[in-house]
């Protein structure tokens, strides 16, 4: 029997307020007009330690490139100390909190959590706990949330050339609301309940972004052998995956594990480099040859009582071990379980064999690294293995491109959290708590029931406004156009015209078009004109001043009418309304049409 | 009120807060708050009233600064002083009481200047802990003073310095020091060090990467650019800071660039003093002077309140020099009584003309001395050494070039 398997999820939504510490906006092209580089180094935290995941991070040391585009400012760049916080954003975060059932904390101290591998200009991310002690209902019964934050999104990583790390600022500051449940989870579908009702209930706050990867969850599973994190993990099936992928691969590792301590487990002064640079420069391995000519080193060594664990059968300790040197972006790494092979001979195997000394049941690896590389990973490969070995399995793990989990960093623990020193706690009024606990009252099911008969809207249409992080916008849109006519322009006409056409409209270009249109005194009709003209690349400048929006006045209609059955005889109400349409790009009503029509012909 | 009354900082205790029991460590009292971090590392401040303190777990003491400090670093030839007077560049936050305390401890550059350890023997001192606001005359001769002392002993200074009036400095230690025989550096961070992405620490590896060049003057060190990886060395007396938070803040006004680094190269100018044999050191400055900006709203009586007391009075005119003519009568006055008015202007880029328009021949006429393109700052620190030694040819002095402080040429230089 596999050990039971414990399951805690944080979800992460962003919030389209606008960012959390500076006035820049959430939306914004990456087109970016120039690029800034830094380096980063851990500091010492509150509490006198040095973080073990930031540590970590400075001996890999890389130099970061960041791209700023249009919706930067210098708050991103670090160049300035944060603004205020965003009050809509904290407000949100606390109907979202008691929308969980939990306590919201009346002064709230932002703090630094130190993350340095670049993704954040300052070396920190700036995270708030606003709320503990939360808990929802589920078909696997009562899921604890442990606490709900509000912290600033990180920046997008474009590329990594391990030594060199380019990420797009766009995305920094966006407000972030990270939700963590207890480990009450019981299986991966359940994940999957969980994910999908906490992920519902930001969404009907109206005010979650709407982006590919606006909501995205971390895992945190432990089959006793220590807590893994597991990454950035932005499609909600994919939790499935990522948690049926780790205990497979944990299970693994403890068959690999036990195989090695029946031979007489891990002997740890059995791992040192030699050089075989020279032995193996004429060989026919391209990863070889190539590695020295780009003046790298060839290293060898013995891996104690690990023959066939490496790569055989299901096991897959040598893919443990190449994680890890990816880290440190080295990429050119071999082992004695997959050679003969990759172009080195049977007979290059077996001098290899012979030169790292080793026994029937030992493996051998070569590393192809830089002097530098290869004495860093003489320390971190064999105290990875030995930690392996020991099953003591804790660390951050991300979800990889190739449906499975892979190595990140150690965990960070508390050492890595100190107050941001250039912010008063902030103190929650009143009203501010009371208008979030109103909000809470109505559980996510029956907020959508209940948005359906305010706006006289089917269950369906307010529902799929709202997991599509389109409820900010219809409501907008209805203060000032028909609810229904707000819903089917939102989830029918417009994705219609934009799929004919090819192009999007944003949502901040469709609030301009509609108040323009609403300020010249028209209606549906036009905005439906209108729409295919913005599609069609004019501005609302444009737009609003062209003819082609207004709408036939019934003179109008008719002496068409009169024109057209002139010239031929219209058999019905279709052919009707499509010559209209071929004489005229302004819009009508087809059934006033049909009205003067009849009217006439009478 | 730092909150010993409840617990120690660092001590770990039970709590119980709305009827929920906490595992927390103690941080500090703040007002009717109490300060708490939870394991998960957030902190939490709850208030006094509704905040029981169960029990103790665990006594103060593993949650303690950990860090080692090194006090001098290097084996090789060329010695290097490295002074502290406090502000955020040497210095570490006491979360506990929120204060900032400096350091002499070296340990975070070791990284960075490894290439260059068998080249210098970096000492580290703190001399002064004083945010660079509230400095006055007497700490810049004080701090001018330790610097000599070191200068006498050792190759080069570094001096860490708050941002805020380290052009001030600057220009004072310039003027203080007529000889030197090796470079005096200020340098300082816009981003404290208490952050990852601190300029902190780069400055202060540019700056001991200077001092080991053949440079007589006096120089701030900073970034040059929003990037990590390019610093700039500015003579002090042209040096200003444009910009409340970048990196990049200081500029060379028109002139002054030393030199420049660049992916740890060091580059210098043409343009540079190079070291005296030997060092000559005045502590003598004549603190009677001031800066007045000149504005629309200024009046006679306005000036002369400001004057009162003093005998140097730098104007900050406006464009090429001119104030109102409102004020030129008590100018006159002022002057004729022994006082000295010298002109610089608001635009700090560019050169200050009294010939042009007849308000600058009338302001000439009244007695004010201009100071073609000289810094406000560094003529108000120039005024007070001048005063202090040569009272009777203030205006010969204060209008030849002692440091560098006149650029002879208007070049074309870049932004402004």
């Amino acid at each position: 029997m596999p050990n039971p398997v414990m399951i805690g999820l944080e979800v992460h939504v962003q919030l389209n307020t606008g960012k959390l510490f500076c006035r820049c906006p959430v939306e914004g092209s990456d087109e970016g007009s120039f690029e800034l580089s830094r380096r980063l180094k851990p500091t010492v935290g509150e509490a006198g330690g040095v973080d073990r995941a930031a540590r970590y991070e400075e001996e890999r040391d890389r130099s970061f490139t960041y791209l700023c585009p249009e919706n930067t400012c210098l708050v991103e760049y670090d160049e300035e100390p944060p603004r205020s916080i965003n009050r809509e954003a904290l407000n949100v975060s606390l109907k979202v909190a008691a929308s969980l059932g939990c306590t919201i904390l009346p002064v709230i101290e932002c703090m630094r959590k130190i993350v340095i591998d670049g993704s954040n200009t300052s070396g920190f991310q700036r995270t708030s706990l606003v709320a503990v002690n939360g808990s929802i209902q589920t078909s696997r019964g009562r899921v604890g949330i442990t606490s709900v934050c509000l912290e600033e999104d990180s920046a997008r990583k474009l590329s990594d050339g391990g030594d060199q790390v380019h990420y797009s600022l766009g995305r920094l500051g966006i407000p972030l609301i990270e939700i963590t449940t207890d480990p009450d989870i019981v299986d991966q579908d359940h994940a999957v309940e969980v994910a999908r009702k906490i992920g519902l209930t930001a969404m009907t706050t109206g005010m979650t972004r709407r982006d590919s990867d606006s909501i995205r969850q971390d895992v945190n599973l432990s089959m006793g052998h220590g807590r893994v994190e597991i990454k950035g993990i932005s499609r909600i099936s994919q939790i499935k995956d990522a948690i049926e992928s780790e205990t497979e691969r944990q299970m693994m590792l403890e068959r690999v594990a036990s195989t090695v301590e029946k031979r007489g487990g891990l002997s740890s002064k059995g791992f040192h480099f030699v050089d075989v640079s020279e032995y193996l420069r004429e060989s026919g391995s391209t990863m070889i040859s190539g590695g020295i000519r780009e003046g790298k080193h060839v290293y060898l060594s013995r891996l104690n009582n690990m023959s066939g664990v490496l790569k055989s059968g299901d096991m897959r300790l040598g893919r443990e071990i190449a994680d890890l040197t990816k880290v440190f972006a080295v990429q050119g790494i071999m082992h004695s379980d997959e050679l003969p092979g990759y172009g080195l001979s049977g007979k290059e195997v077996r001098e290899l064999f012979k030169r790292a000394e080793c026994g029937d049941l030992d493996a051998f690896m070569i590393v192809i690294a830089s002097k530098a590389k290869a004495s860093l990973l003489e320390k971190e490969i064999p105290s990875r293995i030995e930690h392996i070995l020991a099953l003591r399995l804790d660390e951050t793990r991300y979800f990889s491109d190739q449906g499975r989990t892979a190595f990140l960093r150690p965990l960070p623990g508390a050492e890595r959290m100190y107050p941001e020193t250039d912010l008063e706690p902030f103190r929650l009024s009143k009203e501010e708590i009371s208008s979030a606990l109103d909000f809470g009252k109505l559980p996510a099911e029956d907020r959508i029931k209940k948005l359906a008969s305010d706006y006289n809207i089917s269950q369906q249409d307010a529902s799929t406004l709202v997991t599509e992080s389109k409820l900010g916008l219809f409501v907008s849109l209805s203060s000032v156009l028909n609810a229904r006519y707000s819903a089917r322009l939102i989830l029918q006409r417009l994705p219609e015209l934009e799929k004919k056409s090819g192009n999007k409209v944003s949502e901040e270009e469709l609030r301009r078009l509609v108040a323009a249109i609403k300020e010249r005194g028209l209606g549906e009709l036009s905005l439906d004109a209108s729409l295919d003209l913005l599609l069609k690349g004019l501005s609302i400048e444009e737009i609003t001043r062209s003819p082609d929006i207004e709408p036939l006045s019934k003179e109008e209609l008719a002496a068409i009418i009169n024109e057209i059955s002139r010239i031929q005889k219209q058999n019905n109400a279709g052919e009707m309304i499509a010559s209209v349409k071929k004489r005229t790009s302004r819009p009508f009503d087809p059934k006033k049409l049909i009205e003067i029509a009849e009217s006439i012909k009478k | 009120m730092d909150g010993k009354e409840f617990a120690e900082f660092g001590s770990r205790l039970r709590i119980e807060h709305e009827g929920q029991t906490l595992d927390v460590t103690f941080i500090k009292r703040d007002g009717e708050e109490l300060v708490f971090k939870l394991t998960s590392g957030y902190n939490v401040r709850f208030s006094l009233k509704t905040v029981k303190i169960l029990e103790e777990l665990e006594k103060s003491g593993s949650f303690r600064n950990k860090s080692i400090d090194i006090a001098t670093l290097g084996t090789g030839s060329r010695r290097i002083s490295l002074l502290s007077t406090g502000g955020t560049i040497a210095s570490k936050v006491d979360y506990a009481t929120g204060a900032v305390k400096p350091t002499e401890d070296l340990s975070f550059i070791l990284d960075s200047i490894k290439d260059i350890q068998d080249r210098m023997t970096l000492s580290a001192k703190i001399i002064d802990s004083i945010l660079s606001e509230n400095m006055q005359p007497e700490n810049w001769i004080r701090n001018a003073r330790l610097v000599s002392k070191a200068l006498d002993h050792e190759d080069a200074v570094v001096l860490l310095h708050g941002t805020d009036t380290m052009s001030y400095t600057a220009s004072a230690l310039s003027f203080m020091f007529e000889k030197q025989k090796g470079p005096i550096i200020l340098t300082g961070s816009q981003r404290s060090s208490d952050r990852p992405s601190s300029d902190a620490f780069e400055n202060i590896e540019a700056s001991i990467r200077f001092s080991l060049e053949d440079i007589g003057e006096v120089g701030i060190c900073m970034h040059s650019s929003i990037s990590d990886g390019r610093s700039t060395l500015i003579r002090g007396v042209r040096a200003r800071k444009m910009h409340t938070t970048r990196r990049d803040a200081f500029r060379a006004i028109e002139s002054g660039n030393i030199g420049t680094i660049s992916d740890r190269k060091v580059s210098l100018s043409n343009d540079i003093k190079r070291p005296d044999e030997e060092n000559a050191f005045s502590d003598k400055l004549d603190t009677a002077a001031g800066i007045y900006y000149f504005n629309p709203l200024s009046s006679a009586e306005d000036l002369e309140a400001f004057s009162r007391g003093k005998k140097a009075i730098v104007i900050m005119a406006t464009g090429l020099g001119h104030v109102s003519e409102r004020l030129l009568p008590k100018i006159r006055e002022l002057t004729d009584e022994g006082k000295h008015f010298v002109i610089t202007s608001q635009c700090l880029y560019g050169r200050v003309d009294l010939e042009v328009y007849a308000s600058g021949r009338k302001l000439l006429a009244a007695g004010a001395t201009p100071l073609e393109n000289m810094l406000p700052e560094t003529a108000l620190a120039k005024s007070m050494y001048v005063l202090a030694h040569y009272p009777d040819e203030f205006g010969r002095w204060m209008t030849t070039n002692l440091r560098g402080e006149i650029a002879e040429r208007s070049l074309i230089g870049g932004e402004f």
